[in-house]
């Protein structure tokens, strides 16, 4: 029996210059797990590296073959990349959510495109690769996550502060500037909490980012899951923090939340959108309507009482934003019971009802691609709003920023946090969050800071 | 720096238990606040948020009486200038 032929494989991280501040600190940092899959996913015949570019420069390796993989504002370097690999005479292979959304654009750069989740199709794509008869695309389809293998962690690098694991896949909400129901399906797909569990072992960092679009899902049956995860984790003994995305509908079961919070569970992520019911309407932001805008503050309080502190993910530029409602949302945030803030800019992400709209409306103003993709951040204004010119939102926004993440008002926040949570983990990770959030958004225009020496500065403690 | 009532107003409203008014210029701190060590940071991040001053813990258990403690703050306050 003829042995295979041994071939090489680079995974590839690009980075984008616009966005080192929240990648490339010693207190934040998450590995690719999508690259980790397709590790997982790739035949023992591959030797495989991952290279992450926020961590290490990429070089010409001798390599049979490039994977690349990019959220939006990482497409224009993965091409720059993809184009080093090609005049080298290197085949490219890419995947992620804008080459899914864009394949053709991708064509123009790369050999290859893997379109949408790549376990129904990765390996017929390499045995066509070794062939020498490789496709131009290869469209996935949605798969159950059981045929997801665990990431290969063993080839990411040490540098990592958060580990990474992921339960659930698809959402069913269909909001309308999301790109996450296009890419991985309405219906809501889960891993068995057997597998989640033996992942969780395997993270050697003390912190995780649980990438879930929602934890906690939606009905009983996924609610249960949720909570045996959580017992799970607290089986293991290992104790780790982490922090996840879910929706305001877990506010309403004291019990998964108070599980949560012993299994680690320190910060969750809320799509807020907006504190203004008819915006949350024209978004269809469906959750966050049938709790109603009136009953947030419950919302804040039961995550905690169970010790647990909100992330609140806004976006600002919604076609009936004012300079009036801006202000207002700030001022929201200000006063309400959130912890700290993701303040984003309304961007038009390929694939989404809010990019086709803008396109046709002609109020994209950054659209010069691929080069402009890298403006894609949620922190670098792209658009006209509907109530404004692209100028005054730019203003704007600066203005809103200057104020949601100055000192003062996130030391204010992480004393309403510890207050409220009574939690120096909790109430750190919340105030680490929104200094990360600020370092990205002045990156390169103020000078960085980091939130163990605000928590020093505030009382005398560093933490660990 | 503000006066002693606003300092006690600012203070009482940081803890949910204490019921507006209560506190006094001489009332003893630990009848009133339970000085457990998360309070404890409360007090000295509620300092620094509000007056930009620095207290440190031996500071805060040395003060007796909440007049103790606005003193040392409004001191410090008027050193910063």
């Amino acid at each position: 029996m003829s042995k295979k032929r041994r071939y090489r494989l680079l995974l590839v991280n690009p980075k984008n210059i616009y966005k080192g501040g929240i990648y490339h600190t010693d207190e934040y940092s998450v590995p690719p797990m999508n690259l980790g899959i397709i590790a997982g996913l790739t035949p023992d015949h591959w030797d495989i590296e991952i290279l992450d570019e926020n961590f290490d420069e990429f070089v010409l390796k001798d390599v049979d073959l490039v994977g690349l993989t990019a959220l939006t504002s990482q497409a224009t370097q993965a091409y720059r990349l993809a184009e080093i690999c090609g005049e080298a005479g290197i085949p490219t292979v890419m995947g992620g959510i804008h080459a899914s959304m864009l394949p053709d654009e991708a064509l123009l750069y790369v050999d290859t495109v893997v379109k949408g989740e790549a376990e129904s199709i990765w390996a017929t794509f390499l045995e066509d690769f070794e062939k020498g008869k490789a496709e131009k695309l290869y469209e996935g389809t949605l798969q159950p996550m059981y045929k997801s293998p665990s990431p290969r962690v063993d080839l990411y690098s040490d540098k990592y502060v958060l580990g990474t694991l992921q339960t659930t896949r698809g959402c069913p909400m269909k909001c309308d500037f999301c790109s996450v129901h296009t890419f991985n399906g309405r219906k809501y797909r889960y891993k068995s909490v057997e597998a989640v569990i033996e992942e969780y072992k395997q993270i050697t960092q003390d912190k995780i980012y649980i990438i879930d679009d929602d934890f906690y899902g939606y009905g009983e049956y996924h609610a249960e899951r949720a909570r045996q995860i959580c017992r799970g984790i607290i089986d293991t003994g290992i104790k780790k923090d982490w922090y996840t995305f879910t929706s305001m509908a877990l506010a309403k079961d004291p019990e998964t939340l108070k599980l949560m919070s012993e299994a680690g569970c320190r910060v969750v992520l809320l799509g807020i959108e907006s504190e203004l019911t008819d915006q949350l309407v024209a978004s269809e932001k469906i959750t966050n309507l049938k709790v109603g805008v009136e009953n947030y503050e419950k919302v804040y309080d039961a995550f905690h009482k169970a010790g647990i502190a909100v992330l609140g993910s806004f976006i600002f530029g919604l076609d009936s934003d004012t300079p009036e409602t801006i202000r207002a949302r700030t001022n929201y945030y200000l006063n309400s019971g959130i912890d700290c803030i993701q303040a984003g800019m309304l961007t038009p992400l390929p694939g989404t009802k809010t990019y086709f709209k803008m396109l046709e409306e002609g109020r994209i103003m950054k659209s010069d691609f691929p080069g402009d993709w890298e403006r894609y951040t949620f922190f670098n204004n792209v658009i006209t709003p509907r109530n404004m010119t692209h100028e005054e939102f730019t203003d704007l926004m600066e203005e809103q920023w200057e104020v949601i993440y100055s000192t003062k008002t996130m030391k204010r926040k992480y004393l309403s946090t510890l207050k409220a949570t009574r939690n120096l983990n909790v109430a750190g990770w919340s105030l680490s969050s929104n200094v990360q959030y600020r370092n990205t958004v002045f990156e390169g225009r103020k000078e960085f800071i980091r939130y163990k020496d605000l928590i020093k500065d505030l009382i005398h403690f560093t933490p660990s | 720096m503000v006066t002693i009532e606003e300092f006690i107003t600012k203070l009482e409203g940081e803890f949910e238990d204490i019921k507006p008014g209560t506190v006094k210029p001489d009332s003893v701190i630990s009848e009133h606040f339970t000085m457990d060590s998360i309070n404890a940071l409360i007090f000295i991040a509620h300092v620094n948020v509000e007056y930009d001053v620095i207290i440190n813990a031996e500071e805060l258990v040395n003060s007796v009486k909440v007049s103790d403690l606005y003193n040392i703050v409004s001191a410090k306050a008027e050193e910063k200038g």
